[in-house]
């Protein structure tokens, strides 16, 4: 499904990712864990196709296709789907036309008939249900005043209209309390399917109790050093990041000797 | 006085000369001593130049360089009219000029309910109509010569509206001003006055349309009263070509308790001038001022405006919007005065500019002169692109780049189409704002 290979990427010159090879087949869930500033949200933004970021070696593909070649708005309609960290407040723009507007640019992209709004209720109306979010929030204004946990609600509600092939769940958690936190993941769950992966980017252990991972990869200073399975989080969860970063510090060291 | 302003002032003298006779009433008319009084304060004052404070960003040069001209009266096809005309406003009273003169054909003067006077101002002027020797050019600020001045001189017909005290009207009146350039430069002059009677209601409508090609000054005045307690709405819709230049004046004048909204919306010219002043008059006046404006090309638009707190216990509310596209030129210039007396005040005023692309600008200007202790006056002006935040967050959902900046512009947009009250006028503006949309985001990419 998604194929990374030695990837690199900067932004305005400071290289933040060095090299991050990952292979995700469908129907895994992957996390992607580490500390702060090692690179964790960037690597979700890069595969959005986030104009900041320049990549500058390594590829990606998606679906066998050039994952990098592509604008943002044909990722999604392949079947990309970023969850944002900070979903952006777009004054003026309905959210209910916004839904509707993501959905008929994608199904027209597949050449499948776009839907008309009576249809569009009746289905916004089921995906609502799942992130147990209000219907008055279809006539707000995107992301506009809304709690940080309306947000990320918003954000699965998002991607359960938009049925990606693949869902990248930048920090999604952060800034949940364990309610709304149970909320997400069980949209997020409730997505899952055999030709459906997921990327699960994540700071903390605690989302991964809700939304278990296949396989959990720790990134550090733009590299996966460390890969395993739903263990190796709760290992982080007990020791902390210091651990890895001594052990990969050693083998460098060894590496130079 | 420059050499510019002294042709024209002969120009325009002998102009009036030659056409006195024939303006509406006549020449032994009192409306003809108001005519008079301005062609004096023209002749004495001048037009403005660029080193007038008040156009300072508006070089007036364009305005004067050729010597305009009515063309007297001119018929339109029913095609040519269409478009401008609102739809769904029912069986309300339209009245059409083009050039200035009456197109009974195009017009609809329909009963309207005791109370309500809707009538040409010629007729007006000639049957000697209390209002107009009243009223008219008595709030126009001619004293200073410039095109106020100039369209005072020239007044001849033009829209009444006038309601009786405590006469409640929710049929919005429609007033269509086309301007139908000539083979020669050509002088448009339309002139509005409207007199809301205390505790009076009404909402209006004037669009001020150019059609066909042509070099062109346009420039209205409309004059507008409310008594105490009256309420109006005002729609102005002003649509004018490469070769037209429309200088626009909006006196207001308000009486205690009045509420007053304005809504101003322009959608091109290459020079556009729109002076609005309102005089807040009585205690409790709620007064807003909605401004909108989409320029390409090169266009010029400078939005003037003015709210002068001379009683306590007012509120102004002030919103100006710019989408400036290719290499268009804004400016807004907002001055809130509050009088001494005016205790109380509380003004707020707003200007926010989206340019698109490298080449347009905006001089935005807050101009606060408060002379009294015990006000709230705050300002504020923002002017930027596009945020690249969320062009990027609509593409990561599956929508186009020039989707996602049609829709941020859009939305940018209606904040300002939404305030208006009457439906039918909203959609009316909708459809014509997303017309005029459509192609300044077409010329951006373009170019």
């Amino acid at each position: 499904m998604l194929k990374i290979s030695n990837l690199h990427a900067s932004v305005e010159g400071t290289q933040i990712l060095k090299g991050i090879s990952l292979d995700v087949a469908p129907g895994e869930v992957h996390a992607i864990m580490g500390p702060n500033g090692s690179g964790k949200s960037t690597l979700a933004q890069v595969l959005a196709g986030h104009d900041a970021y320049e990549v500058n070696d390594g590829s990606v593909s998606f679906l066998d296709k050039d994952l990098l070649d592509m604008s943002p708005e044909d990722r999604a309609r392949e079947g990309v789907f970023l969850a944002f960290q900070y979903p952006v407040e777009i004054p003026g723009v309905n959210t209910a036309y916004f839904l509707r507007t993501g959905l008929n640019e994608i199904l027209k992209s597949r050449g499948e008939e776009e839907m008309d709004a009576i249809d569009f209720l009746q289905l916004i109306r089921e995906k609502l249900k799942l992130v147990e979010m209000d219907e008055s929030f279809l006539r707000r204004s995107v992301n506009e005043g809304f709690s940080g946990g309306e947000k990320k609600r918003h954000e699965v509600l998002q991607m359960a209209v938009l049925e990606p092939r693949l869902a990248i769940l930048d920090e999604t958690d952060s800034g949940l309390d364990i309610d709304a936190l149970k909320v997400v993941a069980n949209g997020v769950n409730e997505l899952r399917a055999p030709d459906r992966s997921t990327v699960v980017v994540t700071h903390y252990q605690r989302l991964l109790d809700y939304i278990v991972p296949d396989f959990v990869h720790v990134l550090l200073d733009g590299r996966i050093v460390r890969s395993g399975g739903k263990e190796l989080a709760l290992k982080l969860e007990e020791q902390g990041y210091d651990w890895i970063r001594a052990e990969v510090a050693g083998q460098q060291q060894t590496v130079g000797v | 006085m420059n050499p510019e302003s002294t042709q024209n002032i002969e120009h325009y003298g002998s102009l009036f000369s030659a056409s006195e006779a024939d303006l509406s009433g006549g020449a032994s008319s009192t409306v003809h001593a108001v005519r008079q009084a301005a062609l004096e304060a023209l002749r004495r004052e001048g037009f403005p130049t660029r080193h007038d404070e008040a156009w300072r960003h508006t070089n007036p040069a364009p305005l004067l360089a050729e010597l305009y001209r009515p063309t007297g009266k001119i018929s339109l096809t029913e095609s040519g009219l269409s478009d401008w005309s609102i739809e769904g406003l029912g069986d309300g009273p339209l009245l059409v000029f083009v050039n200035g003169q009456f197109d009974e054909a195009h017009s609809r003067l329909t009963d309207v309910p005791d109370g309500v006077q809707i009538q040409r101002l010629s007729e007006a002027i000639a049957n000697k109509n209390a209002h107009v020797a009243e009223h008219l050019g008595k709030i126009a600020q001619c004293g200073d010569g410039g095109f106020a001045a100039l369209n005072t001189a020239f007044v001849d017909d033009g829209a009444l509206v006038s309601l009786d005290p405590s006469t409640l009207w929710d049929v919005p009146v429609e007033i269509l001003y086309i301007t139908r350039p000539g083979p020669e430069p050509t002088l448009v002059t339309p002139r509005t006055l409207v007199i809301a009677g205390d505790g009076s209601q009404v909402q209006f409508v004037e669009s001020f349309v150019t059609i066909g090609e042509g070099d062109h000054l346009t420039t209205p005045v409309t004059e507008i009263w409310l008594g105490v307690g009256a309420q109006v709405e005002h729609t102005r819709l002003q649509i004018d070509t490469d070769q037209g230049h429309h200088t626009s004046s909006l006196f207001v004048r308000e009486g205690e308790d009045a509420r007053f909204t304005s809504h101003s919306i322009g959608l091109g010219g290459k020079l556009v001038r729109n002076d609005v002043t309102t005089f807040l008059a009585g205690e409790r006046i709620v007064s807003t001022l909605n401004g909108l404006f989409l320029s390409r090309g090169q266009e010029h638009v400078d939005n003037y405006t003015s709210i002068e707190h001379a009683a306590p216990n007012c509120e102004s509310h002030e919103l100006y919007k710019g989408i400036l596209a290719d290499k268009s030129n804004g400016v807004f210039c907002g001055k809130i005065h509050v009088h001494q007396i005016a205790q109380q005040t509380d003004a707020y005023q707003s200007n926010q500019n989206l340019l698109i692309g490298d080449d347009a600008g905006i001089m935005s200007k807050p101009q606060l002169e408060i002379y009294a202790d015990d006000v709230k006056c705050s300002h504020g002006s923002t002017t930027g692109e596009l945020d690249d935040e969320a062009i990027f967050y609509l593409r990561a959902r599956g929508i186009g780049e020039a989707t996602a900046r049609g829709v941020l512009t859009r939305a940018f947009a209606d904040e300002l189409v939404d305030c208006i009250s009457h439906e039918a006028i909203r959609s009316h503006v909708d459809a014509l704002v997303t017309l005029r949309l459509e192609q300044v985001l077409k010329s951006e990419s373009g170019s």
